[in-house]
């Protein structure tokens, strides 16, 4: 039987007409003609006839190659929720084939020449450096033909991928917009739409910087505009995920209106990107207890090492006592584990020994931030990472006293 | 006639996909979302208008104590509430259906905003059943267990408001397929599967917890009838319908099918530049004009007799929000003067024969009502009456909507599928509501009622009442006898229904179990102290009547004097007493006893003594 394939089948002894829908070896799905699939036993299924109508759904399609225009908004999916649609006979998700749907979808953009080009179709778990490169290269391109740059991306790692193209991005011509939704767009209830419109909105300001555009609220009544240096999903699943730690969003969207509410950087006249990361960077979540040895097989064979402390920035001394031992190869960094506030290794001893041990406190950059930042440092500066690391590129150190 | 049932029950306890639980209460805090109907959700609905309409609706939802995220859309549905989905494979069972392998979920598309989600999500539990009647096995299509819907507070200027409380309430629905006769078999086949809905622990018992949608045809294309709240409703619901129908059919034949042809619609608001008519002066007041248009050959058959043209008329202009429309058979009314109708007609161009509807609305709906009621007329004239009707809760049905297209349905992928072995049927078997015929006859053999309280017991819903106390308080015969015949009789001698409040304060908390009132269990109650005091029948029954007709408080009821026997000592002194004056015989010492004394009093014992006080002549 092929998928949407219309059968006659016996069940317990009474005779039903559905649509073949998948099947597992143990069970059968099928449509029934009021609509509701039902799954049952294969060996309770019997098949009586299997019609012939030739109309099969080719459910193979896969998404077209286009390419970006010129002077518009260039959207750029690379799978997650956000740029997928569902297949409603079987609910398999799969990657939107064409965005000029978003026209009817979504409020207040007719006015904008929206291209789409479709990079990448992942999990947002799979992203990594190299991801990182083609998006930024993707961004740049698009950037080249006058275009503003919107990325669809799954939420989990968006903060990490949106950091990534900060800092690979020292000079941008236009505001590169990461968004995403926490429901699928398949649900009439999806935050994609508005989410999607607050992103092209926040593409057409006078900016030059990364960002992450996602609701402001539970309500579907505006959208906030993150630093892709500070941004951070804080729920697992509810529509106001993200955050900026530590300080206000850049701007916020609502109505068709923009509202800008902290400082963002100006356009440049010309793009630079220096699209090379090393990844030979650790993050180690300390725990008490934590055993010397783990700790050790993280950190080894690392350039660099960010750690997250607790507190103010502490880990055990037995920790330490390895920290000293590979601090000749290995740059070690401290962040926090409470994600709020500063680390000050001054105030106890602990911090202290840290610190003469050459651990450097990396202020209230978040720790994925600090992760990614290493990664770009190492891949361009590598002579200046110890110092790079402590000064504010792309307002990921957020400085309370500026 | 073609008719079948679509029964809908709420469970109590815990809702569906969450652990909140089914009751609670507004927290004051409300949120505002929107929803987007998505590629080819809106079935058939191409009018950009239309489209643009939904898709700029707003919804406000108002938080409830009983709501999370999940009722906010903002979680994934937690596992299905086991309970619920045995209750369903239940039902099942004791409706003949087959339980299917696995439970799997849909996500039904709902855009109306009564769902957060934009979906209600659904799954068949059973399908293919019957259930037995007097003409004969109705079948029964699927039965679903579901998510309830949001329930709506209001509904203005494009926003509809909502509260959480009832969104994901579970919610079984039970279809029948179109085997049902008529309207009298309707009502049997509705009371028959109410019954086992009415038999399991855990069903609501709300005042909204059961609701019910007729689907009927008799020729002319079937009508769904939705809401009909209550079971006695189904009948009078299908009679008006039937009579609608017929008198619709004689209107079509009296034109053969042709539709007259509403006139224009004339402005004669002036005509009531000083009229008497307060209701059409306040409504041009407002800005509203009075417009009327002539119906062809439709004199008498606006509102005369069996016809009820007029209302067909009026419902298509409700549904877009004018209220007002009159017609020449309701005149003279709405305190119009015979010189004003005169202009009416005349506007209108009025002969003999033709009826003229007056509406009054603001200008530009009338180009919205022309093609509507145009479209109404030639519906009827057809008789193309499909459609979705409300019931209304005076037993008649009102027009809704048009039919609506096939539900658009999707796999509800956050939910894993559930297997339902044979093991996990056997192990519910307990849970399968009886039928009436096999609960008859363990009320009969168990209880050793007789058939006549058996049958009265199930009649007047109080069998899960008697069930319920005979499991506290073990005497089945005292127990139905003061629920189907004591209070009955004193609620008719005080003219007064007992209250949740006095029903609990008689039979205690086991009854509570069955209600939605709860009584704390240390709250006594008048079988609660029988039980204790070892009381007999008729000091119960004195009790209750103390309670019940002389407004004696529960509190003071265990110090009364008559309801503290007469010990024997007390029975011998009284005796003594009576033995002293003539006429004394066994036949009247119960009689002459009992108005000596106020007490309860066991008369075993007295006629014991008295047999031995007796003077032995
Ligand atoms: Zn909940």
């Amino acid at each position: 039987m092929l998928i949407g394939q219309k059968v006659d089948f016996s069940y317990k002894g009474t005779e039903y007409t559905g649509t073949f829908i998948s099947s597992s070896g143990e069970t059968i799905t099928v449509k029934l003609g009021s609509g509701y699939n039902i799954t049952l036993n294969s060996d309770s299924f019997k098949v009586l006839r299997e019609y012939d109508d030739g109309n099969i759904e080719d459910n193979q399609r896969t998404a077209t190659a286009s390419e970006c225009g010129n002077n518009g908004t260039c959207i750029l999916t690379t799978g997650g929720t956000i740029g997928s649609s569902v297949d409603y006979k079987t609910g398999a998700v799969k990657p939107v084939k064409d965005i000029s749907y978003l026209y009817n979808f979504v409020n207040n953009i007719s006015q904008f020449k929206l291209y789409h080009e479709n990079i990448e179709n992942m999990l947002s778990e799979n992203v990594d450096s190299g991801k990182w490169v083609t998006f930024a290269r993707k961004a740049r391109d698009a950037m080249k033909k006058g275009n503003s740059v919107i990325i669809f991306h799954g939420t989990d790692t968006m903060q990490y991928s949106a950091s990534a193209l900060s800092f690979m991005f020292e000079e941008q011509t236009k505001p590169i917009i990461f968004t995403g939704s926490q429901r699928s767009s398949d649900r009439p209830s999806s935050d994609a739409f508005l989410n999607i419109e607050g992103s092209i909105h926040f593409a057409s300001m006078e900016m030059g910087e990364v960002g992450i555009s996602m609701h402001t609220d539970t309500a579907d009544d505006s959208v906030s505009l993150y630093r892709g240096t500070r941004a951070r999903k804080m729920h697992t699943s509810s529509r106001n995920a993200f955050i900026s730690i530590g300080e206000h969003a850049m701007a916020r969207y609502s109505n068709g209106t923009i509202s800008e509410e902290t400082y963002m950087k100006k356009p440049s006249e010309n793009i630079v990107l220096k699209d090379k990361l090393d990844d030979s960077v650790g993050l180690i979540y300390f725990y008490p207890g934590m055993k010397e040895e783990d700790f050790y097989n993280l950190a080894y064979n690392k350039k660099a090492v960010i750690i997250m402390g607790t507190g103010l920035g502490h880990v055990s001394s037995g920790v330490l006592n390895i920290i000293k031992k590979l601090e000749k190869e290995t740059s070690f960094f401290m962040t926090s584990q409470c994600i709020y506030g500063n680390v000050n290794m001054n105030v106890y001893s602990t911090g202290r020994d840290l610190l003469q041990a050459g651990v450097i406190p990396l202020d209230n950059m978040l720790a994925e931030t600090a992760l990614v930042k290493a990664m770009y440092i190492l891949g361009n500066y590598p002579d200046s990472l110890d110092k790079l690391m402590r000064a504010n590129l792309r307002g990921e150190i957020e400085d309370i006293l500026k | 006639m073609k008719i079948g049932l679509e029964i809908h029950f709420q469970l109590k306890g815990n809702k569906l996909f969450c652990s909140c639980s089914t009751e609670g209460t507004e927290s004051g805090s409300s949120f505002r979302r929107k929803l987007t109907p998505v590629m080819g959700e809106m079935g058939k609905v191409d009018n950009a208008v239309e489209y643009e309409n939904i898709r700029n609706r707003e919804f406000l939802y108002h938080v409830s104590t009983n709501s999370c995220l999940v009722e906010k859309d903002e979680e994934p549905p937690h596992p299905v509430n086991i309970e619920a989905l045995n209750t369903a494979i239940a039902i099942s069972e004791a409706l003949n259906c087959k339980i299917l392998d696995y439970a799997s979920f849909m996500r039904k598309i709902v855009i109306d905003g009564s769902n957060t989600s934009g979906f209600q999500r659904t799954g068949i539990i059973g399908m293919d059943g019957y259930i037995e009647t007097s003409k004969g096995p109705v079948r029964i299509s699927t039965i679903t267990l579901e998510e309830d819907a949001c329930r709506k507070i209001s509904e203005k200027h494009g926003r509809a408001e909502y509260s959480l409380d009832r969104l994901g309430i579970p919610l079984i629905e039970i279809s029948t397929e179109p085997d049902i006769a008529d309207p009298d078999h309707a009502l049997e086949t509705a009371k028959a599967i109410g019954h086992f809905v009415m038999s399991m622990n855990n069903f609501r018992r709300e005042v909204d917890s059961i609701r019910q949608d007729v689907n009927f045809s008799m020729g002319f294309g079937r009508v769904e009838i939705k809401g009909v709240s209550k079971l006695s409703f189904i009948k009078d619901t299908l009679d008006y319908e039937i009579k609608r129908q017929k008198a619709l059919n004689e209107i079509s034949g009296k034109f053969s099918g042709r539709s007259p042809e509403l006139g224009k619609f004339i402005d004669i608001s002036d005509i009531f530049t000083n009229t008497g008519s307060s209701m059409i002066k306040k409504a041009i007041a407002s800005g509203k004009s009075v417009m009327c248009a002539r119906l062809p050959g439709c004199n008498h058959l606006m509102k005369y007799g069996n016809y009820r043209l007029g209302r067909e008329l009026a419902d298509v202009a409700k549904n877009i929000g004018i209220g007002g429309l009159m017609h020449s058979d309701e005149f003279p009314a709405y305190g119009l003067m015979d010189d004003e109708l005169n202009k009416i007609y005349q506007s209108a161009g009025k002969m003999d024969n033709d009826a003229v509807i007056v509406v009054i609305a603001d200008k530009p709906s009338f180009q919205i009502l022309r093609p509507l009621l145009i479209e109404r007329m030639d519906k009827i004239m057809k008789l193309d009456l499909a459609e979705t009707r409300a019931a209304t809760p005076s037993g008649e049905t009102r027009y809704l909507r048009p039919l609506a297209g096939k539900e658009r349905m999707y796999p509800e992928t956050d939910i894993p599928l559930i297997q339902i072995t044979e093991d996990h049927i056997e192990n519910i078997k307990d849970m399968v509501p009886k039928s009436i015929d096999e609960i008859k006859s363990e009320l009969v053999e168990k209880y050793k009622l007789s058939y006549v309280e058996a049958e009265s017991l199930i009649n007047t819903n109080m069998l899960s009442t008697f069930l319920s106390i005979v499991k506290d308080f073990n005497y089945p015969s005292t127990v139905s006898r003061i629920l189907l015949q004591i209070i009955p009789e004193f609620e008719k001698k005080r003219d007064k229904k007992l209250t949740p409040d006095e029903k609990a304060d008689i039979l205690g908390v086991a009854l509570s179990q069955g209600n939605s009132y709860s009584r704390n269990d240390t709250v006594i109650s008048i079988l609660g102290i029988a039980k204790r005091k070892h009381w007999d029948r008729s000091t119960l029954e004195m009790a209750i009547s103390l309670y019940m007709l002389d407004n004696i408080p529960l509190s003071e009821l265990e110090t009364r004097q008559e309801l503290i026997p007469l010990t024997e000592e007390e029975i011998r002194k009284v005796i003594t007493e009576l033995v002293s004056s003539a006429d004394i015989s066994e036949k009247n010492i119960i009689v002459l006893f009992r108005k000596k004394t106020v007490r309860a009093f066991d008369p075993k014992v007295v006629i014991k003594i008295f047999r031995e006080l007796k003077p032995s002549n």
